[in-house]
Order: C-alpha cells, then structure tokens, then sequence
C-alpha cells in the first residue's frame, strides 16, 4: 500500500471508518427514536370519556414523543390500582381525587400528574315523575346502585354529606337494566355516558344530578403514576402528558374516526352514536376543555382546588385536618405550560 | 422391632400438633426476614408482623365481617346438609327419583358460582338470601353424592337379614342404613364444610354489596380499591384461619363419631 500517494493510501481505511461511523451514528439515531414501552390502565372499560387518550394513541402522537403506549380498561369488576405501586404499570387513569387522598393517607408513594376533566362528570341518575327533585331526595331511594370504585370514594362522601345509607347500596355492574326494572332506583354513573345508554335501551331522559353541582369538586380522570418515576424519568412523564393533551384538542376538536374505531374495538358494546353523544356533552358540560384549561392547556391543575376539595372532604368527615397534605396528591410540574392551547385555536379558530 | 407398648414417632400426639405450627412457625419467620431484608415495601408484600398490627388495629370491624361471613358459611352448610341428605334418603329409597333428580343436582355442582351470582342477586332482592343460595349450591353436592353412597354401602347379607326378620323400612333405615352411611356421610361434610367458606366469599365476591352487612370478601375488596394492603393480607389471614378451623372442627367430629367402630379413625391397639 505504500507506494500510492497519501489520499490513496488512507481511501480504504477512511471509507472504512466512515462505514463505521455512519452506523454508529445510525445506531444511536434509532435508539434515540426507540419507542419507550408505557402502559397506562384506565379505571373504565372504553369510552369517549377516555377519548383523548386513545386519540393519542391512533394517530401516532403517542408514537411520536417516543412512547409505545399500551391501554389497558377498567371494568366494573376490575381494580387496577395495586398495579401501579406495585410497577405493573406506569400510569393509571384515577376518579377522582378521594383515590390520591387514600394512597397519601396509607403512605402509597403514587402523585396525580395531569387531570384531563376539569369538572368531575360522576352522577346520580333517577327515574322522572318519582318526587326526586334534588340531589338531597336521591337520599330516599330505596335502592342505590353504586359501582365498587364508587363505593369506596363518592360514596363515602354521600352517606357523610347528604345522609346516604349503606342499606340503600346495591352494586352495579354497568348493566342498566335494575335501574330501569326499579323506578324508585337511582343508579350513578358519568353524565357524559349513562343517560346516553337508557334513553337508547329505554327511550327516556333520566334526571341527571352531577355531585359537581352539590359540592364535590373534585379533579376527574386524573393520571397517576409514581413518584419515583417523577424523579427519575421527568422527561417520559413529562412526554406522556404532553402526547396525551394533545391527544385531548385533537379528540375534541379534529378528526376522532381513528380513536373511536379504537374505542369500540376495545369495548365492543360501544356504539358510534353514544360516542357522538358523549362527546356533546363534554363540550356542553365544559367537562374537559373550561376554566383552566382554556388558557393553561387541558389537564391543568391547581394546588389551590385540590385543598379546598380536601377542606370540603375533612368537613363531610371522610378524612381528619391535617391527616395528609394534600398539596402532594399532585404535582403541578408536567401541567399548566398552555400545550394544546395553540392546536385548539388552529383546529377551532378561536 | 417396636416394644411392646411404644408407638412409632410418627404417632405421638404431642408431635402431630407441634411439627405443622413449627413448620407454619418458620415460614412466616422466614417471610418476615424476606421483607426486613429486602426492605420490601407493605403495599407489595407486607411482613407477618404489620399485617398482625394490622389485625389487631382493626379487630372490631374486621370480626363483625368475619362474624357475618360464619353466618353464611354455617347457614349454608347447615341447609346442606339437611338438603343433602333428605335428597340421599329420597334417591336411595326411589330409584325413579335418584334417575330424575341426579343430573340436576350435577348440573348445580359444575355451575361456576362466580358465573351466576349476579344472576342470582337479579332474582334475589335479598343479599343474604343470595348469598346463602350461592354458599349452599357450592356444599350441597358433596353431601348429597357421598351420602347417597353411604346409603347403598349397606352390607347386603345384612340386608337380607333384616329383610328375614321382617323389618320396617323404617327400622331398616334407623339401624342398618344410617349407620352404615354415616362414614361417608362424615367424609362428604367435611368436604362441604371447607366448600361452604369458599362459597361464601366467592359469592360475596362477585354479588356481594358494601356498608352494613358484609363479610371479609367484602372488606377484602374495599383494603384493595383502597390500597390498604396490610388489611387485606389480615383479612385474608382471618379467612384462612377460619378455614383450618373448620376442617380440625370437622376432623374431630368424625373422630367422636366414628372413632370407636369405624376402621377410618380407629386406632389400632399394639
């Protein structure tokens, strides 16, 4: 090799470390674009209430922050929440705030990091023209039908609040049908779902009594993971929630054809017609998309509502002041940056 | 070559009750070590001594659960067995009912009770009736299937015996039937009685309902919704207890009952 000239001499060693080098850099490329594995549990089977999240994951938003996100449903019977402090899975959809406040209380190490309704959609439903006139009177049914991840938390606060009774509870199982044998019966459910499904199934309006409107003011379908996660892969959390609101504008307010066909493959007795209507609601009812969320993005949340929902908690006596701090049921780090709020104002023109 | 008066280890009395509460002994000493060692959190696997903590925490409300479950598990055990063997005597003294009845009572022992408690609490407003149904569906197979057995057991000379003395059905029944059913029958409730407990937490399980009148299947779903693992563990342990209490409650039954005649508990006399 010696008696060519010096370019010559190092050309096959040089285009042989720029093989090497180019698939070094190749190599890292596609482990910086490697899907990071995610599974989020929701408490529910699916839904247009959970809508968002699977829009994320139809449309490749999820993919393109870098996540290979798995949904796995709830149920009526299924509990998923030992599965994330346990490391089963690494985000879990929760009700309502009263979930947090527990795992606090029994020194759970789990934190809420985004909360994509702004208005908690849980409701009581009853029959029309059976006296029930305020959310006080539901308190006279003979028959309450109440899930059992609503037993252990709004139900609580029902019995503490406005005099509920345990000989009233009977479970539901998602099956509307003892609420629409018993007329003196009211059964819960989301007022962005259940009503939907009886006047389907039974041809009438249910009167609908939200227990955001009585005094439970709580944050609805939140996101918690665990608090080691937060320490040690902020930016993954940080991706999930990003990925996930966007997913929300897009649900809302783009093209939702991919997520429902999700959602009704998820839960086959999902209908495209409930969806619709869900979604109706949603906007109407200001569930996920007010206050907050207009300027700060979906998903915002405030130190402030958290305490004054655990004030409102320690007076119905489900907890004692000063038992928890509730501040560190959530974490405001991953929220309250206006993503979304762009997309929202491309996709609505407001 | 054993002396003559010494019984083998094996059968010492003192030894068949220390060696399974040793053994039981080492392992949770080992499991408490496991968790101390690995610093493993309660919410995973709490260690034997929390979860006593946490018994004793909660020993109030957890025995009025328990207190209820024992109502269902004896209510149903109790119906099934008058169940079972009024339906043994019927089948084993009319082999047109036992050809009629027999696949029912097999198609009520194969139904899974997880599939049709919910069916069961639509029919029945009653949470208690439900319950009781579900636990009884469960124990009532046993008895009625080992009973029936029994019955036929009976040695066929003697049969013929008292069919030359000329005894009554009746008489036939009370002294040569019914003793000679009894083993089986021992054998089938002590199988009922530990299928009567599992009936009755699978059934609350799936239909059950919360607040007022619960068992621990109950307060087992409530500690796992709400992340109490500790208190599930302990009720949990309270089940299990339960469980070993009624099969040495049963073992002695049929020691009282059949220990003095029957080759299956007797002792043998060296």
């Amino acid at each position: 090799m010696s008696h060519l000239p010096l370019p010559e001499r190092y050309g096959r060693v040089s285009s042989a470390i720029n093989a090497v080098a180019g698939a070094a850099m190749l190599l890292c490329a596609t482990s910086l674009f490697a899907q990071e594995k995610v599974v989020f549990a929701t408490n529910w089977k699916a839904q247009a209430a959970q809508g968002g999240f699977y829009q994320a994951l139809a449309d490749g938003t999820y993919k393109k922050y870098g996540l290979d996100v798995e949904i796995i449903q709830g149920g009526p019977m299924v509990n998923n929440r030992p599965l994330l402090p346990a490391g089963k899975i690494d985000f879990l959809m929760t009700g309502n705030l009263l979930h947090s406040f527990d795992n606090l209380k029994n020194k759970v190490p789990t934190v809420a990091v985004m909360s994509a309704f702004q208005k908690d959609p849980q409701a009581m439903f009853a029959h029309p023209g059976q006296g029930y006139n305020s959310f006080k009177d539901l308190a006279k049914a003979p028959v309450a039908l109440i899930g059992k991840d609503g037993q252990f938390s709004f139900w609580q606060w029902m019995k503490s609040e406005y005099g509920f009774k345990d000989e009233q509870l009977k479970p539901y199982t998602y099956n509307i049908g003892p609420f629409l044998a018993d007329k003196k019966s009211v059964q819960q459910g989301y007022a962005i779902e259940e009503p939907l499904t009886i006047k389907a199934k039974a041809g009438f309006d249910p009167l609908v009594f939200l227990l955001a409107d009585n005094g439970f003011s709580t944050y609805s379908t939140t996101v918690e993971t665990r608090v080691d996660m937060v320490r040690t892969k902020p930016q993954l959390v940080q991706k999930f929630v990003d990925a996930s609101i966007l997913g929300w504008n897009n649900y809302l307010y783009g093209n939702n054809q991919a997520a429902n066909e999700l959602i009704k493959k998820a839960n086959p007795d999902m209908s495209d017609a409930n969806i619709a209507g869900s979604i109706v609601l949603m906007k109407q009812m200001g569930i996920v998309d007010s206050g907050d969320a207009q300027t700060q993005g979906i998903g915002a949340m405030s130190e402030a509502r958290v305490k004054d929902f655990f004030e409102k908690m320690v007076k119905a006596g489900l907890y004692k002041a000063g038992e928890i701090d509730p501040a560190q049921a959530i974490t405001t780090q991953f929220v309250n940056k206006g993503v979304g709020v762009e997309l929202r104002k491309q996709l609505t023109g407001k | 070559m054993a002396e003559r008066g010494e019984r083998p280890l094996v059968e010492r009395r003192w030894l068949r009750s220390v060696l399974p509460v040793l053994v039981f002994a080492v392992l949770l000493l080992g499991w408490e070590g496991l968790v101390r060692a690995y610093a493993v959190p309660s919410y995973i696997l709490p260690a034997p001594s929390l979860i006593l903590q946490t018994l004793w925490d909660n020993l109030g409300s957890l025995m009025a659960s328990w207190l209820f479950t024992m109502k269902i598990t004896f209510g149903a055990l109790l119906l099934a067995v008058l169940g079972g063997v009024l339906l043994a005597v019927l089948f084993a003294v009319s082999k047109w009912v036992e050809l009629s009845l027999f696949p029912l009572a097999v198609v009520l022992q194969v139904t899974p009770i997880v599939a049709i408690a919910p069916l069961i609490l639509i029919f029945i407003d009653s949470t208690t009736a439900a319950l009781l149904l579900c636990a009884w569906i469960v124990a009532f197979f046993p008895i009625l299937s080992n009973t029936v057995t029994g019955l036929r057991s009976a040695d066929l000379n003697l049969r013929d015996l008292f069919r030359l003395y000329r005894a009554s059905p009746w008489q036939t029944l009370r002294f040569l039937l019914v003793p000679s059913a009894m083993p089986y029958f021992i054998a089938g409730l002590k199988v009922a009685g530990g299928l009567s407990l599992i009936g009755a937490v699978v059934a609350e399980f799936t239909a059950g309902a919360a607040g007022k009148e619960t068992g621990l299947a109950s307060r087992i779903l409530e500690a796992s919704f709400r992340t109490e693992i500790p208190k599930m563990f302990a009720a949990l342990l309270l089940v299990s207890l339960t469980g070993i209490a009624i099969h040495l409650v049963f073992n002695l039954v049929a020691r009282l009952a059949l220990g003095r005649w029957h080759e299956s508990e007797a002792r043998r006399e060296r």
